[in-house]
């Protein structure tokens, strides 16, 4: 059924008190969302067009969301879900991916000693989902269970992704540390 | 040395930054506007979204994933070996091409609608899902009723007990024709651009090096980055030129200088092959005249191994240097023709004097006019001492196997040397001479038209720089004047290149003469930038089919095709097709179960001199004309 141009979204109507809360759940959770989207896209700036939206549709819903057991999982799942349509489209139009910057940004991974950067960076090498697998269960505290349900995938697929990603992210800190001896 | 959970840990500890702090009181600020202070979102449209909570701990794994796939338009199956179930989703029929009611999944309704050429490969990857509990990612075709194939990625998973046991599989599939079909377009229109900008223009279809063409590219590019110089080098064998009939042939000979000098070759420089006998190389860098001495140092004396034949070689260079400034020494804008030119002149002094390397005298170079004033000269004491002269080469009728057309080329005839016409010609028309040089060949096939058989045609080729010239245009009409020869007998080949930018006085160039009797033709069409408009705008009666097409027709499929479209194309416009550069009988053959019209190459006949023509008893080697093609092939 399509939405009903006249009706407001419900958060709307939200009280001050709610309004408060959703913007403290933008607050705290903007910086993890955006660094989930950079991981996830290699242009940053879809990706934080994407974070800023997947966060902004959960305010939208603020009164059911709130209610979940980690309103984060419900964003991320959302975040995913838009840059799978964003890349559909791409793909329809002309067979092409997002922007790839990774040459250009891995020029400066030795010289950035931000540490937020360095992880991004690592997190590009790996596939997609293995990167995602990592992010929710060793970044962002998810249970290997909560993160296959965020992902759309079967517990067991989980699990590969994520050893496969930590195996590939052991190989490049090693072979950073045989390059740096 | 810090392990992978030692650094993912510190990385979720970084506290937020005043930056970050600043972007979110940004774009807070802004949901504000959007959301409670204006008129709502507009992109509130997001109803597609499941609002139930992703992490509710009693759904079903099974369950829970195909919700997923329907949220997004996925199609899912789930298949239970233990009770041997195969169930889908009404996605899933959809993507199969059964009907959205169709009730009946199963393992062979699944396996039916998958393509026949990839049906073993999809259910050994399901079974091997299940075996192996590692996932599957395959794209796979899917024939729906009415024989309409879509590409359809699965992606399978394993579903497992509590105790990680497998219990069964769930596959995702999309349908992804569209990017499959969007990626297939992208990597022919990938290779087409490759193909037409690279392989066809610009290289010498026996040695596989750049051409004159290419080379003028390559020089140009170089010349305006830094400084270089050219090295035109004359390769002969040594006792006379290799010929068919002998141990070694000319291709042959060729080929072999071509490698050699390949490996001569340093990384920034290039090599080409610019006629007979006659490469050249572009030498970049400040130490280029040092190399140009290597190269001949390398050469000199040197023997190679020619099928099975040792073959002694001479070589002669002329070089000429440029520097990064796109000016000569003397300020004026440097042409590539002009450094050739310069290179050509210090070659000939080289070979007349018997020294191995002539260098352009950079003081000589900038004077007036500079030896460019010798080609010029050059050009014009051919025409005046009758230094040139012309070739013929047959053409086969291929319904039948008889010669009835010559194509005459033109050489220069310079000391002991025959210059080729891709050479003398450019030179002709970087200087503006090449009218003459044209109405010298026409003036020549007219006189022998008179005295060759009647029904002997001849084709001849114009210049870029004549066609269009009313005062060339004059001059042949005059000279086809009755009672002269039959006009109908003499064919004018054209260059497709030679009219870009040129079709007003290219199409009453030719309306004129066309008039007359005379015909036209397209030569090496599908080699240029030429336009399909051209043979439906200009009355051509002949396509000449480029030879880079026709010699390698047969280990390649895409010049097969090539052809093929080219002669469907010309029967369908009523022009004759002819196929330049035929060298085998094979070859011979299949064009002409094709239906091309007339055959030129090494198979038919090679060039002789025009005299040959006139007195076949004498010369020995009678052209082909009423021969049957067997015959023909013998001589050839």
């Amino acid at each position: 059924m399509s939405p009903d141009p006249t009706r407001k979204p419900e958060s709307f109507e939200l009280s001050a008190q709610m309004q408060a809360e959703c913007e403290a759940f933008y607050a705290d959770n903007f910086v993890d969302v955006r660094r989930y989207a950079r991981c996830l896209c290699r242009d940053w700036h879809i990706a934080d067009d994407l974070a800023h939206d997947a966060l902004l549709a959960a305010i939208e819903r603020w009164t059911r969301v709130r209610e979940h057991e980690r309103p984060l999982a419900w964003v991320l799942k959302t975040l995913r879900y838009k840059l799978t349509r964003l890349e559909d489209s791409l793909a329809r139009r002309d067979g092409g991916e997002l922007p790839d910057l990774a040459d250009d940004r891995s020029a400066g991974l030795m010289a950035d000693v931000d540490l937020h950067l360095m992880v991004t960076d690592l997190m590009q090498r790996l596939q997609p989902r293995e990167a995602q697998a990592v992010m929710l269960c060793d970044w962002l505290g998810f249970t290997e269970r909560q993160a296959a349900a965020v992902l759309d995938i079967a517990l067991n697929t989980l699990k590969g992704y994520k050893h496969a990603g930590r195996q590939k992210l052991k190989a490049v800190l090693e072979a950073a540390e045989e390059g740096d001896a | 040395m810090m392990n992978v959970d030692e650094l993912l840990r510190r990385t979720a500890e970084v506290p937020v930054t005043r930056f970050d702090e600043a972007v979110i009181r940004r774009n807070l600020g802004r949901v504000h506007t959007l959301m409670w202070s204006g008129p709502g979102s507009s992109a509130a449209a997001e109803d597609e979204l499941s609002l139930d909570d992703p992490l509710r701990p009693d759904e079903d794994e099974a369950d829970r994933i195909a919700r997923a796939g329907q949220l997004i338009g996925m199609g899912t199956f789930t298949w239970s070996p233990a009770l041997g179930r195969l169930a889908w989703s009404p996605k899933m029929s959809e993507i199969l091409g059964y009907h959205q009611g169709f009730a009946n999944s199963s393992r062979a309704a699944l396996v039916e609608r998958i393509h026949p050429a990839d049906r073993d490969a999809f259910w050994a990857a399901v079974e091997e899902t299940f075996e192996s509990c590692n996932l599957q990612d395959i794209v796979m075709r899917v024939v729906r009723p009415q024989s309409a194939t879509r590409y359809v990625r699965f992606y399978m998973q394993v579903l497992t007990h509590e105790g990680g046991a497998p219990r069964g599989v769930i596959a995702t599939a999309q349908d992804v024709s569209d990017k499959v079909f969007a990626e297939k377009e992208a990597e022919r229109l990938k290779q087409r651009c490759e193909t037409i900008l690279t392989r066809l223009e610009e290289h010498d279809p026996v040695t596989t090096l750049l051409n004159w063409r290419g080379f003028d590219n390559e020089v140009d590019r170089a010349r305006r980055i830094g400084p270089g110089a050219v090295l035109l080098l004359r390769i002969e064998a040594v006792g006379g030129r290799p010929d068919q009939d002998g141990p070694v042939s000319w291709e042959e000979f060729m080929r072999v200088v071509a490698d050699f000098l390949r490996r001569l070759k340093q990384v920034g420089d290039e090599v080409a092959c610019l006629g007979e006998n006659e490469f050249a190389f572009l030498l970049c860098g400040p130490e280029a005249e040092a190399k140009a001495h290597a190269v001949i140092a390398d050469l000199d004396d040197r023997n190679f191994l020619a099928g099975g034949h040792r073959v002694q070689i001479s070589v002669h260079g002329g070089l000429v240097a440029f520097d990064g400034s796109r000016r000569d020494r003397a300020g004026r804008e440097e042409s590539v023709g002009g450094l050739l030119i310069d290179a050509d002149v210090a070659l000939y002094e080289a070979r007349r004097s018997g020294r191995p390397l002539g260098v352009v005298d950079p003081a000589v170079q900038a004077a007036p006019g500079g030896r460019q004033e010798s080609w010029r000269a050059r050009v014009r004491s051919a025409l005046e001492e009758g230094r040139m002269t012309l070739f013929a080469q047959p053409l086969s009728r291929l319904h039948d196997g008889q010669v009835t057309r010559y194509e005459l080329l033109l050489r220069l005839v310079d000391g002991e040397d025959l210059v080729t016409p891709a050479k003398f010609v450019a030179m002709a028309e970087s200087l503006g001479m090449v009218d003459r040089v044209d109405l010298w060949v026409i003036k020549e096939a007219v006189k022998l038209l008179a005295h060759l058989d009647a029904g002997i045609r001849l084709q001849v080729n114009l210049s870029a720089r004549s066609l269009g010239d009313p005062a060339l245009l004059a001059a042949i009409e005059k000279l086809l004047e009755p009672p002269s020869v039959d006009a109908s007998r003499l064919t004018f080949e054209i260059t497709e290149t030679a009219m870009i930018g040129n079709t007003a006085d290219t199409r009453h160039f030719v309306d004129r003469l066309r008039a007359l009797g005379c015909q036209f033709a397209l030569d090496d069409f599908g080699s240029g930038y030429g336009s399909l408009i051209n043979l439906k705008s200009l009355p051509f009666d002949i396509l000449k089919i480029d030879g880079e097409f026709v010699h390698d027709s047969m280990e390649n499929k895409t010049s097969r095709a090539m052809i093929e479209a080219i002669v469907h194309m010309c029967k369908g416009l009523g022009i004759l097709s002819q196929a330049e550069f035929v060298e085998d009988k094979q070859l011979l053959t299949w064009l002409a179960d094709l239906g091309v019209d007339f055959a030129q190459g090494y198979a038919v006949g090679r060039p002789r001199p025009v005299e040959e023509l006139l007195a076949p008893e004498q010369s020995g080697t009678a052209p082909a004309e009423g021969k049957p093609r067997g015959e023909l092939h013998q001589s050839a």
